[in-house]
């Protein structure tokens, strides 16, 4: 039934030798625990961290929605780890300036901030760099609205203590989600989780929605838990209108629990503080990474996009590898699953200390190659690149070149190539082959 | 390659239809040929001459794979093809567009009808999409008549 069009040849390729070396871009949570994982493995790693801190974007939060532990005690735990792990070292105040070369032949540039460079050579990159947040501007002035983040503070801050803000006690909370960033959970589970913590302080706790994303695990639960204890739940369709009355703020929402559109009512929300959920971005700084990584970029300017083909982590090039908030932002567990994840794959790749390229896979005739770039352009795993094959640039037509007279030729690098066949197609002097 | 029409027998004195298509399908290994493979499990009506060539991606396929189908006897051509945004090497069923969309071209100057080349998205669990895809471009084809284009 089956008619193949590949070459019949299949090429024997050499191993590619892999050192037990990982650099990790990004130091928060997710970096610090991919780098520990790996440590204990005996692979040393390099940290490389753009800020003077540790930490990343888990900063912010305090509490853990599925476990009553603090989240900054336990990332100390993890820092202090890392700090005197003999396997580790973290370059603070670092960037990657340049990658070069293919799996096993990685050249990393690093600068640091005092101006420093130094040079690495890593046989796997883990891309852990996070998102930024944005508050959301739902009033004109700021007052007795504030952000997650920030709430996450107060909340620390009075931990037995009822809750006061800027001095005032408050006794009623309305947190508004899905007003930015309506594909994420983040906002359900922070809001849920502190409005559990609220409900407990005497608070009375209202959540405005348009969705609950309690698929997370463990969120199911946590959501019983709140309604049981008294949080109410509002669903909207039409944003929330928030007014600033002489106490406080009122939330005018559309009660959805009528089926009948003529008998719903305006809830209004009497509330002494309001709490939105910050907008989740790609950081800025991640295209200029993914220049020097040759990564693709997906909606928003997040590295990848959801690819039902892949692995999560899984990046377009082999051996680099993308984890946690840089990827889609998500819930601590989540990211975290995602590092171990970059554990178990890294671990593969590593365990035998070399990579020996699988078939298909194409192969550049050096003859026949004009030196396009055609290729080069294309390949969507950056595993092309132009090679110098002679002394000196001699011309010739492509059917009358030899050895004296090749001089450029674009080469695939064996370990790279998916073998996927787009630049055999593609090659307008058709010198590429696939073998399979 | 012989023409279809030419040698219909007549069985049991039945009419045959005069015509029956000669169909090549590309298919991607991630989608089309799990998707083909399903159809044959699931034993479902397919055209007679059928022909399925599996490509590593759909990107691997040349303009000229498909003017030469065309060429050598087939009279349609449909390219099995994941969904935009799912190939695994990214891009290849974008690449594939813009060269079916440059053999349509093609078929255009030299008078060739473009329904008989298309290129239908799938997924791998598409084996009854794949099915009836075909019987419909089949029907279709038939409707068209035999492929002028073809040297047989």
């Amino acid at each position: 039934m089956y008619q193949t069009i590949y070459e019949s040849k299949s090429i024997t390729l050499n191993p590619v030798v892999l050192k037990s070396e990982a650099l990790i871009i990004g130091g928060g949570i997710v970096g610090m625990t991919v780098a520990r994982e790996l440590a204990r493995e005996g692979v040393q790693v390099v940290i490389v961290e753009k800020g003077e801190t540790l930490g990343g974007g888990a900063r912010d939060l305090h509490f853990f929605y599925d476990r009553p532990a603090d989240v900054q005690k336990w990332m100390g735990d993890l820092i202090s780890t890392l700090e005197d792990g003999g396997n580790i070292h973290v370059l603070k105040g670092a960037k990657l300036k340049r990658l070069d070369g293919q799996l096993g032949r990685f050249q990393a540039l690093i600068r640091t901030s005092d101006g420093r460079e130094k040079t690495l050579s890593p046989s796997v990159v883990v891309v852990a760099t996070g998102c930024i947040t944005r508050p959301v501007e739902a009033m004109s002035d700021g007052n007795r609205c504030i952000g997650s983040a920030e709430m996450e503070k107060l909340l620390a801050e009075s931990r037995d203590m009822p809750l006061a803000w800027k001095g005032q006690p408050v006794k009623t909370v309305t947190f508004i989600l899905d007003l930015t960033n309506d594909d994420i959970k983040i906002h359900t589970v922070n809001a849920i989780k502190q409005a559990v913590i609220l409900q407990e302080k005497g608070c009375r706790i209202a959540v405005v929605a348009r969705d609950l994303k309690v698929s997370v695990s463990g969120m199911e639960l946590l959501y019983r838990q709140a309604r049981e204890k008294g949080v109410l739940f509002f669903k909207y369709d039409d944003p929330p209108v928030l007014s600033h009355t002489d106490d406080g703020i009122s939330v005018e929402v559309q009660d959805m629990t009528a089926l009948r559109k003529e008998e719903r009512e305006v809830v209004s929300l009497l509330s002494d503080l309001v709490v939105i959920g910050e907008t989740f971005a790609a950081d800025p700084e991640t295209q200029e990474l993914c220049r020097v990584l040759k990564l693709r970029t997906g909606a928003g300017g997040a590295l990848m996009e959801d690819n039902p083909q892949f692995l999560r982590v899984m990046s377009n090039r082999r051996g680099i590898f993308l984890a946690g908030a840089c990827r889609f932002p998500q819930v601590i567990t989540e990211s975290l699953s995602e590092a171990h994840a970059v554990v178990q794959e890294v671990r593969a790749l590593l365990h035998e200390g070399a990579y020996t390229p699988e078939n298909p896979i194409a192969e550049v005739d050096t003859r026949k190659c004009a030196v396009c770039y055609t290729c080069v352009r294309l390949c969507p795993h950056a595993a092309i690149g132009v090679e110098r094959c002679g002394e000196r640039n001699v011309y010739a037509a492509p059917a009358e070149k030899d050895e004296n007279t090749l001089w450029q030729a674009a080469r695939i690098e064996p370990a790279a190539c998916f073998g996927c066949g787009i630049c055999v197609a593609e090659c307008p002097a058709r010198a590429i082959t696939l073998y399979h | 390659m012989g023409r279809a029409d030419e040698k219909q027998p007549e069985i049991q004195g039945e009419p045959m239809s005069p015509f029956e298509p000669k169909i090549v399908a590309f298919c991607c290994e991630q989608s089309g040929v799990p998707a083909a493979e399903m159809a044959k499990t699931l034993k479902l009506k397919m055209p007679n001459h059928l022909e399925l060539v599996p490509v590593p991606c759909s990107g691997r396929i040349e303009t000229l794979y498909l003017l030469k189908a065309l060429e050598g006897g087939a009279d349609g051509v449909v390219v099995f093809a994941c969904h935009e945004e799912n190939c695994r090497y990214l891009q290849g069923n974008v690449r594939l567009k813009s060269r079916v969309g440059y053999a349509k071209q093609i078929m255009g100057k030299i008078g060739l009808e473009q329904e008989r080349l298309e290129i239908f998205h799938l997924a791998t669990n598409s084996g009854v999409k794949f099915a009836e895809f075909l019987i419909q471009k089949a029907d279709q084809l038939e409707q068209l008549g035999p492929n002028p284009g073809k040297i047989a």
